[in-house]
């Protein structure tokens, strides 16, 4: 520990954006602390690179977006899963967990 | 996909919301970023300093998702529009003059090409049009047709068996009188008729409106008298009123029966620009027989629908087998030679070919001239692209510099071009409906098959110009610029002069330009020429004082020599006691008119026959059309039924029999019908043209009308009108005393045609007229947009140039100098263009004479343009785009030596 963030591989923001909605809807602000939350600060999240993702996300259709009143009153932008958005999650997960388990398994040999 | 699209459009459409939306996001980020962080300690200020750099910064996270909305290229291109027209709207002069003249190459353009799609590419408009084919017995070396002569095309019907229908028609029409109700002496309407076999509709697939086609009987010499109307006679006499069918009305004083009508917008007829109208107004049975005095003459037409299954060449195979038969059974074929000189065949055609082949030549020509006045267009206009391309160098530096891309460069150069040619071509859409009516309206040229164009059509052509344009116009300067493109043009300081390569290229635009150009200006004038040449050529007559008065003998109360007779006698009576007539005659077959072909065997046994055109003529004719007699004598009163058969030949006649040096007295063997008659040479007479001033002058015999048999006058008159010449004294206007005269020999004739000599044979010139003026008028529009171009380019040099100018002027050059100077370099230039456009245009006449040889033009017009007519037209060309380059190069020139030196050193 103490060592510096690791870098999130490409696409795998995506992964893990669909990720933190799975259970329930998400403003922007939200999705982002619970990343930085749940990795324990592992990996470098730009907060910058979130909302463009967001954003790809929604065009794709994976997720969908609603304004909502938020905790302390504010209005925020709420997104939530959508079931194409659902089996995408599925695919890519497993495609990862494959990639990881192949890749561990290379460097165990080696 | 659905989603990305609907995404998409989301964006274009609100825009403005997803932006505010966008911002309170973000916001609501940085506020509970902030509050994160002042919860661990950090002061007011530098929590929101943290939350923005934890955020990357809000500004470039709005341009990320900016850029990730898809909509970026859609975004960029509508920018670069609007920077384009903003441009265009600051130099006004210069929008206003490409456009107008993008607007009239393409018009014309679009209005040609149209054209020539809606006459030449079109399918005829009958089921399964492509198996109708032309059946013709003619020349090797003969254009598409279907002319055959009575005797041949029976013969086909007989034994070809690749046809599951033939028919059997006269191609034109000619006049005949119609009157409905009692009184033959009132209300007479000319109408045109055309003889078609009853094969005829059924073999196009066209079917009558109303009633039935002709039956076998009707198509038979002795059966019940039939007719059919077209639509457009219906209307106007009829009212289309539905008893007309099964009525009986007269034609020509007979009484017919009307069986049926054919559908509105039957447009099967005739471009021959002679002919009464171009599609009949009424059809009668053929009745082709063999007693028929034209019978063995090509007099007839004939179209064919294949069997299925049977292919063109299967057809002409069988046509091949099928001439020794044919030679067999008709002996005489055997030794008849075209105009031409070959030997005549069975051949077979797409009917759609033979439809178009009088027309296709000319519109094909037009077509390519009308293009080559569009590329000098889109020359031009690249021309002063390059310029202001080049005017925009700093500005290119930055863009570059700013992070710009070479594509986004290039769009942006384009831009300007594209919604140049874009608004050329909407407004060349509207003006080509403009053109295209008033060539219509004008032009001599029968069109049949032309209906109004399309906006799709239009549109369909548009599109493509648009993109040829851009593409000629804007990506070849642009791409220019871009490669030029270098850091150090970033410096705002001035460069001396202008690059070379920009300079060159302008300069090659310009040459190509004035190459064109007179390519164009040549073929005007080789037209011109040949149109001039046409008009010189004497008819043989003299035109002066001469009018003539047409009617149509038809009917069973002229079928005979006596009653011809009477009425001609009748009327040349009076005419002749006309105060102010010096002289009248009458004739069968006029000159510029049609007449009757007839074959003649070659006399001191030849054993070949040609076809001769035989005229009927009263005594005096020759006076009163002013041909001399070159020997022997005129027919006279006594040349009589009772008195040996007589003839008058014209001297080309004498030639080509090889008469010898005295012609009169030998005796010819003339052929009409089944029976040959030995005629008597009794007088030479001058040569005129028959058909038209372009063919050389006809084979002409003519005939006494009183030497002829009841039945000669029975056909001839049914096809062919009788003409009264009248030559009088200038002052005399006849109109009245003739139709007077007329009406007193016989009260229901009326006069079919009453004009004057000269306005026939202006007539006649009509076509020629109008192609040379077309081409003139195109050329002249090229010669403007080059000086056009030549000027820009040129202005543009001195106002780079001014400093070196100013230079020049401080150290001692004089305003003559300057001026000569920069004169010097349009007249270089456009001597390299002359030199190019002269090698072309030698290719010139074969171009031409293609387009010569429509019926307008035949092969011996044009292949006596020698070279000497070539080189005077090239000549003439470059002449007149010397003088215009001259005109061009004198104004910049004259402001280039006005340069005052300190003011030109001055500038940037």
């Amino acid at each position: 520990m103490g060592d510096k963030k690791l870098e999130l591989p490409q696409g795998t923001l995506d992964l893990l954006i669909l990720k933190a909605i799975e259970l329930k809807p998400m403003h922007g602000w939200g999705i982002s602390e619970r990343l930085q939350l749940i990795s324990r600060n592992v990996i470098q999240v730009q907060q910058g690179s979130l909302y463009p993702a967001l954003h790809r996300l929604e065009r794709h259709g994976w997720i969908t977006a609603k304004w909502a009143v938020s905790e302390n009153g504010r209005r925020a932008k709420y997104y939530q899963l959508s079931a194409k958005g659902r089996k995408q999650l599925a695919q890519e997960a497993n495609d990862w967990n494959r990639l990881a388990v192949a890749v561990s398994e290379i460097l165990g040999m080696a | 996909m659905w989603n990305d699209l609907r995404y998409r459009l989301r964006v274009l459409f609100s825009r403005e919301r997803m932006e505010k939306e966008l911002d309170e996001e973000l916001a609501f980020h940085l506020e509970h970023e902030a509050e994160k962080l002042r919860g661990s300690g950090i002061s007011e200020g530098e929590a929101m300093r943290g939350a923005r750099l934890a955020i990357g910064g809000t500004v470039q996270v709005q341009q990320k998702v900016r850029d990730g909305r898809g909509v970026l290229l859609w975004d960029e291109c509508i920018g670069d529009l609007r920077f384009a027209l903003r441009q265009l709207k600051r130099s006004a002069v210069f929008t206003l003059t490409a456009l107008a003249t993008l607007a009239l190459s393409i018009g014309a353009t679009i209005a040609v090409v149209a054209l020539a799609n809606s006459v030449l590419l079109r399918p005829l408009p009958y089921p399964q049009q492509d198996r109708l084919v032309g059946i013709s017995f003619s020349g090797s070396s003969a254009h598409a047709n279907n002319d055959q002569a009575g005797s041949t095309a029976d013969f086909v019907k007989e034994h070809a068996r690749s046809f599951q229908s033939m028919t059997v028609y006269s191609e034109g029409s000619s006049g005949a009188n119609l009157t409905i109700g009692r009184s033959a002496s009132e209300g007479a309407v000319q109408v045109a008729v055309q003889g078609v076999d009853r094969a005829f509709f059924p073999t196009l697939g066209v079917r009558p409106l109303l009633g039935r086609n002709f039956t076998e009987e009707e198509d038979r010499r002795t059966g019940p008298k039939a007719i059919l109307l077209s639509y457009g006679l219906w209307q106007r006499m009829f009212q289309e009123s539905p008893d007309v069918v099964d009525s009986v009305v007269k034609l020509n004083g007979e009484s017919v029966t009307i069986v049926g009508i054919i559908p509105k917008g039957f447009s099967f007829g005739t471009d021959d620009p002679r002919a009464l109208a171009p599609v009949a107004d009424v059809w009668q049975p053929l009745k082709l027989d063999a007693s028929d005095p034209g019978y063995a003459g090509t007099n007839y037409n004939m179209t064919g629908r294949l069997r299925d299954g049977v292919t063109l060449v299967q057809a002409q195979q069988e046509m091949n087998s099928l001439d020794q038969p044919l030679f067999d059974r008709h002996p005489y074929l055997k030794q008849w030679l075209t105009i031409t000189n070959e030997a005549p065949k069975l051949r077979v055609w797409p009917l759609k070919d033979v439809v178009v082949s009088d027309v296709r030549a000319s519109l094909l020509t037009l077509t390519a001239a009308v293009c080559a006045v569009l590329l000098v267009g889109c020359l031009n206009l690249a021309g002063l692209m390059t310029a202001r391309a080049s005017r925009r160098k700093h500005e290119i530096a930055l863009r570059t510099a700013l992070g710009a891309t070479r594509g986004s460069i290039l769009r942006l150069l384009v831009a300007e071009c594209l919604v140049l040619a874009v608004a050329g071509c909407l407004f060349g859409m509207i003006t080509a409906g403009f053109i295209q009516s008033l060539f219509l309206k004008s032009s001599p040229i029968v069109l049949l098959r032309h209906d109004s164009t399309s906006l799709l059509t239009e549109l369909a052509i548009a599109l493509p110009l648009a993109f040829i344009v851009t593409v000629i116009s804007g990506l070849l300067p642009s791409s220019r610029a871009l490669k030029r493109n270098r850091p150090d043009n970033l410096q705002a300081g001035h460069t001396v002069g202008s690059s070379l390569a920009d300079v060159r290229l302008g300069k090659t635009l310009l040459i190509v330009q004035t190459a064109l150009t007179v390519v164009l200006l040549a073929a005007a004038s080789l037209l011109l020429t040949v149109f001039l040449r046409l008009r010189a050529t004497p008819l043989g007559v003299e035109a002066q004082h001469l009018t003539v008065a047409q009617v149509n003998l038809k009917g069973e109360s002229y079928s005979a020599l006596t009653p011809t007779m009477q009425f001609i006698d009748k009327v040349l009576d009076r005419l002749r006691r006309q105060p102010g007539v010096h002289h009248a005659a009458a004739v069968n077959g006029f000159p510029l008119d049609r007449g009757l072909n007839v074959a003649m065997n070659l006399p001191n046994g030849q054993q070949r026959s040609v076809t001769v055109e035989l005229r009927l003529v009263t005594p005096d004719y020759f006076r009163t059309m002013g041909m001399p007699l070159l020997a022997g004598r005129d027919i006279t009163d006594e040349d009589n039924e009772d008195s040996p058969q007589v003839i008058v030949v014209s001297e080309a006649l004498v030639k080509r029999f090889e008469l010898g040096p005295h012609p009169v007295g030998q005796s010819l063997n003339g052929m009409w019908g089944k029976d040959k008659r030995p005629v008597t040479v009794v007088g030479v007479v001058a040569d005129a043209h028959s058909h038209s001033l372009a063919e050389p002058p006809a084979l002409l015999a003519y005939e006494p009308f009183r030497q002829q048999s009841d039945k000669t006058f029975k056909t001839l008159n049914g096809w062919f009108p009788t003409s009264f010449a009248i030559r009088s004294a200038s002052t005399t206007d006849l109109a009245g005393a003739v139709r007077q005269t007329i009406h007193e020999a016989d009260a229901g004739m009326p006069v079919s045609r009453f004009t004057t000599m000269q306005a026939m044979i202006d007539g006649s010139l009509a076509r020629p007229r109008f192609l040379s003026s077309l081409a003139i008028s195109f050329a002249v529009f090229a010669v403007m947009l080059t000086v056009i171009g030549l000027f820009g380019l040129l202005s543009y040099q001195v106002s780079e140039r001014t400093r070196e100018i100013g230079v020049r002027i401080a150290l001692g050059a004089t305003r003559g100098h300057i001026l000569g100077f920069i004169m010097r370099r349009g007249v270089v230039l456009t001597l390299l263009g002359l030199a190019i456009g002269s090698l072309t245009s030698l290719v010139l006449p074969r171009l031409i004479r293609s387009m010569m040889n429509d019926s307008v033009y035949t092969a011996g017009a044009v292949s006596n343009a020698d070279t000497a007519g070539i080189v005077a037209s090239v000549a003439a060309a470059c002449g007149v785009m010397l003088l215009a380059a001259v005109f061009a190069s004198y104004v910049p020139a004259r402001r280039a030596s006005t340069i005052d030196p300190l003011e030109a050193l001055r500038t940037e």
